[in-house]
């Protein structure tokens, strides 16, 4: 969870992460972010975000974003 | 029949008795003959086949994914399976439902593709013959253009895009789906739906609601406003204007300006008529204008102007692309070879090309909409890649970018950068583009406005006021609009304020309306699309 917030910080400064909700939503980050967000997150946890997972809601949180690479974890 | 014209009011009035009238349960399918006999009315009866072929094609394909997924579950179900034996039944299943999503997408966007690009490939093929001596020359004119296939054709492989993304479930009654794609209200012009919004809308209880009926016939007199008082208007005079090259530059630029707010009038008028239409039936339509021109960059520009277009090509064409097998490995190559900003920006600049050579593909086949599809990429890119140089400006020069007047600036930029935008399409030509903006700098002349020449170009100097009168009127709602519903408010207001609002309404469009047998203006813009 913390490297989540750690790569969302770096991506947008200025926001606490650790407790903002609808970050999607609320455009506090764009498709573009989304990218990069993506690349980032597959490099450090070693998986693959597929189409099935571009869902607003499993952007819109850290806690959201980290439930999502638990299951890709997993899988 | 157009959504402006006294059959299409007398149909509405009739179709709401007959719906009103059958039980709850049968509701939606006096919307589907409804929504069939609006499409044959509006002359489209030679284009039912192509409807029922995309639609039937991306049902029956979507079923057989659907089916598979089912096996798949059963198969996973099973007791003491691995890891590793789970990922092969999941691998094995997909691959054969994609064979499904290809040959529905082969079909339908290829079939899409035809009809936009088919007149092309005739003049190339006649281009050939020519230049080989052959005296034979092909006709495009068997090649129709089906009445609303860009946005059922969007709306039915979003669907088939999903079932195969498991996002939900297939629809297993292909009437029902075939209501959800020829739905009348979002027929001709959209919005493009989504089957988890619509068709869910179109799949509950549409029972009477008095309250709701009011709100929708208030927002269908709202869309008329805004079209047949000010976007017919403006037509006139942009219309006028932009039929030749040689005018002063001032006016062209006083038919820019116009042309931005014909557009968005006639756009987000023909949405809000639609909306408050389907209202009226009980069904919410997905919005797809959220005052577009308050935005203070372009990403946030379209944002908020037809998001359902820009909606479909994020989530269908940006979002495949960036995480691509292709673009994954690109990434892996620039992180080593290039700086960690060089090897973002080419990987932001490949997808957002491709969406935006698509969307001005969707818009249109000419030169000019490959242009203004390069226009906005490169606006996008130049806005994403150069952020920390812009701020860096912004730091040096002490500008306070949170004051009211830098949030002014950034509308104004962002409303110019539109207008170049548009400045590809409207003339016609990038020929006629070039003459324009030739016009516009070295010819800036406000003769015509000294000598009045300005009021004879299809507005009157009284029409001039209107509009102005009609803007700072549009202006005010929508800035009411952005903080509340404004139409919840009118609702808390006591009966003689609320009557007087819609009695205002109401003359207003029947007084200043531009309408009329023999009138074509009314037609509206993205029809075409």
């Amino acid at each position: 969870m913390e490297k989540i917030i750690e790569i969302l910080s770096d991506l947008k400064s200025g926001v606490d992460f650790a407790s903002a909700e609808g970050i999607v939503t609320n455009k506090i980050i764009d498709s573009i972010d989304i990218a990069t967000l993506i690349s980032a997150i597959e490099e450090e946890f070693d998986v693959e975000i597929g189409m099935e997972y571009m869902d607003n809601k499993n952007f819109d949180s850290a806690a959201a974003i980290w439930e999502m690479v638990q299951e890709l974890m997993e899988d | 029949m157009t959504i402006t014209s006294l059959p299409f009011i007398a149909f509405l009035l009739v179709l709401f008795a007959v719906f009103y009238i059958f039980p709850v349960r049968h509701r939606w399918l006096v919307l589907l003959a409804g929504s069939i006999y609006f499409y044959v009315a509006a002359g489209a009866m030679k284009f039912l086949p192509f409807i029922v072929y995309t639609t039937f094609v991306v049902w029956i394909c979507a079923r057989a994914i659907g089916k598979l997924y089912e096996q798949q579950d059963v198969k996973l179900a099973e007791e003491g399976l691995d890891r590793k034996e789970k990922k092969q039944i999941k691998e094995e299943y997909k691959k054969k439902a994609k064979k499904y999503l290809l040959l529905a997408l082969v079909l339908c966007i290829g079939f899409l593709g035809f009809v936009k690009f088919g007149k092309y490939f005739v003049e190339y093929a006649n281009q050939i013959a020519a230049w080989s001596g052959s005296g034979r020359r092909f006709s495009a004119e068997w090649i129709l253009f089906p009445l609303g296939v860009s946005y059922y054709t969007f709306s039915t492989v979003g669907y088939i895009l999903d079932v195969y993304w498991k996002r939900y479930d297939y629809e297993k009654n292909f009437f029902r789906f075939f209501l959800y794609s020829i739905y009348f209200p979002h027929i001709m012009q959209g919005p493009i739906s989504r089957y988890n919004l619509l068709g869910q809308e179109l799949k509950k209880e549409l029972r009477y609601n008095g309250d709701r009926i009011v709100s929708g016939m208030q927002l269908m007199l709202w869309g008329f406003f805004k079209k047949l008082v000010i976007a017919d208007r403006l037509n006139l005079f942009c219309s006028t204007v932009f039929d030749g090259t040689e005018r002063s530059g001032f006016v062209f630029a006083v038919a820019m300006v116009f042309d931005a707010f014909q557009i968005y009038t006639d756009f987000s008028g023909y949405t809000d008529v639609v909306r408050g239409v389907s209202q009226i039936f009980g069904v919410e339509l997905e919005k797809n204008f959220n005052h577009p021109f308050f935005s203070k960059t372009v990403p946030e520009y379209w944002r908020r102007w037809h998001m359902t277009l820009g909606g479909w090509f994020k989530d269908y064409v940006y979002y495949p692309c960036t995480i691509s097998g292709f673009m994954k490995e690109l990434n892996k190559k620039t992180k080593k070879s290039m700086s960690e900003r060089g090897s973002r920006f080419i990987t932001v600049v490949i997808p957002v090309f491709l969406t935006w050579v698509l969307t001005g593909l969707w818009h249109g086949t000419g030169s000019t909409y490959v242009a203004w599809g390069v226009y906005y990429s490169t606006l996008i890119t130049i806005s994403v890649a150069f952020h920390p140089e812009f701020e860096m400006i912004n730091k040096k020069l002490k500008i306070n970018t949170e004051s009211q007047g830098f949030r002014i600036f950034q509308m104004v930029r962002t409303f110019c950068c539109f207008m170049g935008g548009r400045l590809l399409t409207t003339p016609g030509s990038l020929q006629n583009t070039g003459m324009v903006i030739k016009n516009l700098i070295f010819n800036f002349d406000i003769t015509p406005l000294v000598n009045r020449q300005l009021f004879e170009l299809g507005m009157t100097e009284k029409d001039f006021l209107l509009i102005a009168g009609c803007l700072v009127v549009l202006w005010c709602v929508s800035m009411m609009q952005e903080r509340f519903s404004v139409r919840e408010k009118l609702a808390q207001q006591n009966i003689v304020i609320r009557w007087i609002v819609v009695y205002a309404a109401i003359f207003s469009i029947i007084i200043f309306g531009i309408y009329g047998p023999g009138y074509d203006a009314s037609a509206f813009i993205y029809t075409q699309y």
